[in-house]
């Protein structure tokens, strides 16, 4: 994924795993003004999310415009701080995001959608509903951390506008 | 006078460094940062930068854009 990235979008791709603690970040992107990307994630994470961290950092080089670059650390973390949930179909999510709530929030269901395609969700929901599969199998199956299953599961209206694409 | 920074000041300035040498983009991924404050961001943000420029860390991948 990181070699196509690289190439799509004429950028340099270093991808590091660093040995820190703490439990708030499990990784991050820079993006550089000479067309280089440095991605880090935490190392220590499950293998599942060392995967899913990655994938969704490289989905910002691909999804981030020109104008929702910030280098402004202390803003970014700010706003990715207020709780939000652009999804919510019950009327209490952010009702305008910011650039960098929108931008996260793109990375985060284009990593879901790439991981665990559009196409298995309906039938796998289904199974979950009626006992004969669980999450974590689903988890297992496709590598990625339980989470992000429901997430694909609780966001459906959303993943189905791309299913089929 | 009290000249311990902050993690916040710290951060900052990691990031004015940073920006100077070309930065122009971050993007963080944040787990339970719904319970934890912004220092906590701010402290385990550093404990990666201050991990990664100890050096450790490994690289896992390396992607260049091919030549044309």
């Amino acid at each position: 994924m990181a070699d196509i990235i690289a190439d799509m979008y004429s950028i340099d791709i270093r991808l590091f795993e660093v040995t820190a603690s703490g439990r708030t970040v499990a990784g991050n992107v820079e993006r550089y003004k000479d067309n280089r990307a440095v991605i880090m994630v935490r190392s220590q994470q499950t293998e599942d999310m060392l995967r899913f961290v990655s994938v969704k950092e490289l989905c910002h080089i691909m999804l981030d415009e020109e104008d929702d670059w910030s280098s402004d650390a202390i803003a970014t973390i700010r706003e990715m701080k207020v709780e939000f949930d652009l999804a919510k179909t019950n009327g209490d999510g952010v009702l305008n995001p910011s650039r960098t709530q929108m931008s996260e929030y793109l990375a985060l269901v284009a990593a879901v959608a790439l991981m665990y395609p559009c196409e298995f969700h309906a039938a796998d929901k289904a199974k979950v509903e009626s006992g004969e599969k669980s999450i974590a199998k689903i988890a297992l199956e496709h590598g990625m951390p339980g989470w992000a299953i429901e997430l694909a599961f609780n966001h459906e209206h959303i993943f189905n506008r791309y299913n089929g694409i | 006078m009290d000249t311990v920074k902050s993690a916040k000041q710290l951060l900052a300035e990691r990031f004015e460094t940073k920006t100077a040498a070309g930065l122009v983009d971050v993007k963080f991924f944040l787990r339970g940062a719904g319970e934890a404050t912004t220092d906590e961001v701010y402290e385990d943000l550093n404990n990666l930068y201050e991990a990664f420029e100890r050096g450790d860390y490994v690289e896992i991948k390396h992607a260049s854009p091919s030549a044309a």
